[in-house]
């Protein structure tokens, strides 16, 4: 899997650089400009997301190139072997974002009101850890739906495979979040499942101590029932690779 | 080494009269060392079974020993080698005497023409001083 | 002997077309073989199968007695008829990645063959011509150490030369104890290196002799017996 790894990163390595490194220089010509502090944290948002955005479909393409090239298909590896490397993959690009977004985040954290994000830091730690958790495991589970997306889609047609690829992702995405609705009363809209954050406002803003947290038990129905799906989108790519798609 | 094969016959049996040839003529002495098998089907392009095969009829026909660890060599029995130089001789005559009685030769013409043609060659030899001395066959 | 490489029954099918009907054959150790067919009759299909790269509609197959799975793939070595490095190496990369993951390739086989093709390590692959791409592919696929070849059109649209040397190279690096077969239409250039040649037309075997034999037999040519039976 390090190997599929360190070769996927070696074949994109072109990319990668690149995107960084405009990042890099988009947010410091950003910080030396003149501009609004607003007007910056806003475009510097922009640009985090849309590099996000690259590395994401890079990503995908990753995954499909493991799992549909000759190459790749030679190779005496385990099937899910293709699966990991592209998550690992996945989780160092988000990583590197994470340290660029995070730099051009201290600029910000000395200059904008804070105060709200103080508050923040006051959680306790096993909130934090449980977000940590939690983000990686949807993250993980998200990867995991497209990469079983793609797998399905070269299954059953050879031309044609994005279109195939993007119906099934939007049926599969509706199903699934009608099924969790349905079985646990989750509200898809939270972003985060195991904690959930209250705003009191006496006055209408937010303020100071404002925000506390409370790490629920009810996410477990919603996480166990993600955690099966992985396992079987797993099963499936597997099932997919080994006895569908065949490698070009 | 380059050879011209036939690909409608045999390549092994092919291979083995060019053996059998370079022998006779010369430039295999007894006891010289043949290549071996790879050596071989890498010069002529050719599979190296087919060159086993060769190898294994010339040792059944004891035109080539082996010696363990070492490598093939030509026999140096010379009885040997005079047997081969007769059967060989023998399908030239063969294929002689047939093409000549398809051109309509009778048998006692063909005899005449053979004197007429070895003196000639000799005296041709004789004039152009042959290097290696030796009298050509047939 | 126990038969190197078992395919049994193998069919497949692209919707309604049937490019592989029944295919079925065994090839023993130590044999070099020619798959012979005109262009598009299955010879690359039926290759990919045997590689795992394209599932079969019917039919198994076993390498060495192991059906074929993750195993066999260890066993195996495939040449496909299209280059497969990646555009962002070098020649030395593509060699350093099939030692990467192959634990059977053998380095120092390797470079003598990259020495002998004439090829520079640190030539980047897509600069190479067709020709030394080629003899590129042909040294990846040589210098590991298994069981069976399986060469897709080695010689395919390729200069002479390349040919000439892509032939040599092949008998000259070929391994007692393990087979090769190979798939080409070129049978007049190839036919000498071959122990036997299977004729694939329709979908099916036609034909699976021992070269010779069909020298002794017929008198022919396998180039000619090629032609009558592919009535080009």
């Amino acid at each position: 899997m390090m190997k599929l790894l360190k070769y996927d990163l070696r074949r994109n390595a072109n990319l990668l650089l690149a995107v960084c490194a405009v990042l890099i220089l988009c947010e410091l010509a950003l910080i030396l400009s003149p501009a609004m502090l607003e007007v910056k944290l806003g475009v510097i948002i922009v640009a985090n997301f849309a590099a996000a955005v690259i590395f994401m479909i890079n990503n995908l393409r990753v995954f499909d190139y493991n799992i549909k090239s000759v190459s790749r298909r030679l190779l005496p590896v385990n099937t899910l072997s293709y699966v990991w490397a592209s998550l690992v993959y996945g989780i160092l690009n988000t990583l590197a974002l994470i340290v660029i977004a995070g730099g051009a985040g201290l600029y910000f954290l000395g200059r904008l009101d804070a105060s709200f994000w103080a508050d923040a830091f006051k959680l306790p730690l096993y909130v934090w850890i449980g977000l940590a958790l939690e983000a990686v495991f949807t993250t993980v589970y998200g990867f995991l739906m497209f990469y079983v997306v793609i797998a399905l889609a070269r299954s059953i047609t050879k031309k044609g495979a994005f279109w195939v690829g993007l119906l099934l992702f939007l049926v599969l995405s509706a199903v699934m979040d009608w099924l969790e609705n349905l079985l646990f009363g989750q509200d898809s809209t939270q972003p985060f499942n195991m904690v959930t954050f209250h705003f009191e406002s006496t006055t209408g803003t937010i303020t100071h101590d404002s925000l506390t947290a409370v790490a629920g038990w009810r996410w477990f129905g919603s996480f166990g029932f993600e955690l099966l799906l992985s396992i079987a989108f797993l099963f499936v790519i597997k099932w997919c690779v080994e006895k569908r798609i065949e490698a070009r | 080494m380059s050879i011209e094969f036939d690909n409608n016959l045999p390549i092994y049996l092919q291979i083995m009269n060019h053996i059998k040839r370079q022998i006779v003529s010369g430039l295999l002495q007894p006891g010289d060392k043949i290549p071996s098998v790879r050596e071989l089907a890498a010069d002529l392009q050719i599979n190296p079974n087919t060159i086993q095969r060769t190898f294994q009829e010339l040792e059944r026909e004891e035109v080539v020993e082996t010696k363990r660890g070492l490598g093939r060599y030509v026999t140096s029995e010379e009885s040997k080698i005079m047997a081969i130089k007769k059967e060989m001789a023998g399908e030239l005559l063969h294929q002689f005497i047939h093409g000549m009685q398809e051109l309509g030769f009778k048998n006692q013409d063909i005899v005449t023409i053979v004197k007429e043609a070895v003196a000639a060659e000799s005296g041709k030899d004789r004039k152009e001083e042959h290097p290696d001395g030796r009298a050509s066959e047939g | 002997m126990d038969a190197l490489l078992k395919v049994n029954g193998i069919s497949k099918t692209y919707g309604k077309k049937q490019v592989l009907d029944g295919v079925s054959f065994d090839i023993g150790p130590g044999r070099l073989v020619g798959l012979l067919g005109s262009n598009g009759s299955g010879k690359s299909t039926l290759m990919q199968i045997v590689a795992g790269l394209t599932p079969a509609t019917a039919g198994d197959i076993s390498v060495a007695g192991e059906p074929a799975g993750r195993k066999t793939k260890s066993l195996i070595s495939y040449m496909p008829d299209r280059p497969i490095t990646e555009s962002w190496m070098k020649v030395k990369d593509a060699i350093a990645f099939y030692n990467d993951f192959y634990a059977d390739f053998d380095m120092e086989k390797a470079r003598e063959m990259l020495d002998f093709m004439k090829l520079d390590e640190k030539n980047g692959v897509s600069v190479l011509s067709k020709g030394m791409n080629e003899r590129l592919q042909l040294t990846l696929a040589l210098s590991r150490n298994v069981s069976l070849y399986l060469l897709d059109e080695p010689i395919g649209g390729v200069d002479p030369v390349a040919r000439g040397k892509i032939l040599d190279a092949i008998v000259r690096f070929y391994r007692e104890d393990s087979s090769l077969i190979i798939s080409t239409h070129l049978v007049r250039d190839m036919e000498r290196i071959f122990d036997e040649v299977m004729f694939l037309q329709d979908g099916r075997i036609v034909l699976h002799e021992e070269v010779e034999n069909l020298r002794m037999k017929h008198g022919r040519s396998v180039d000619d017996m090629f032609k009558e039976v592919f009535g080009e």
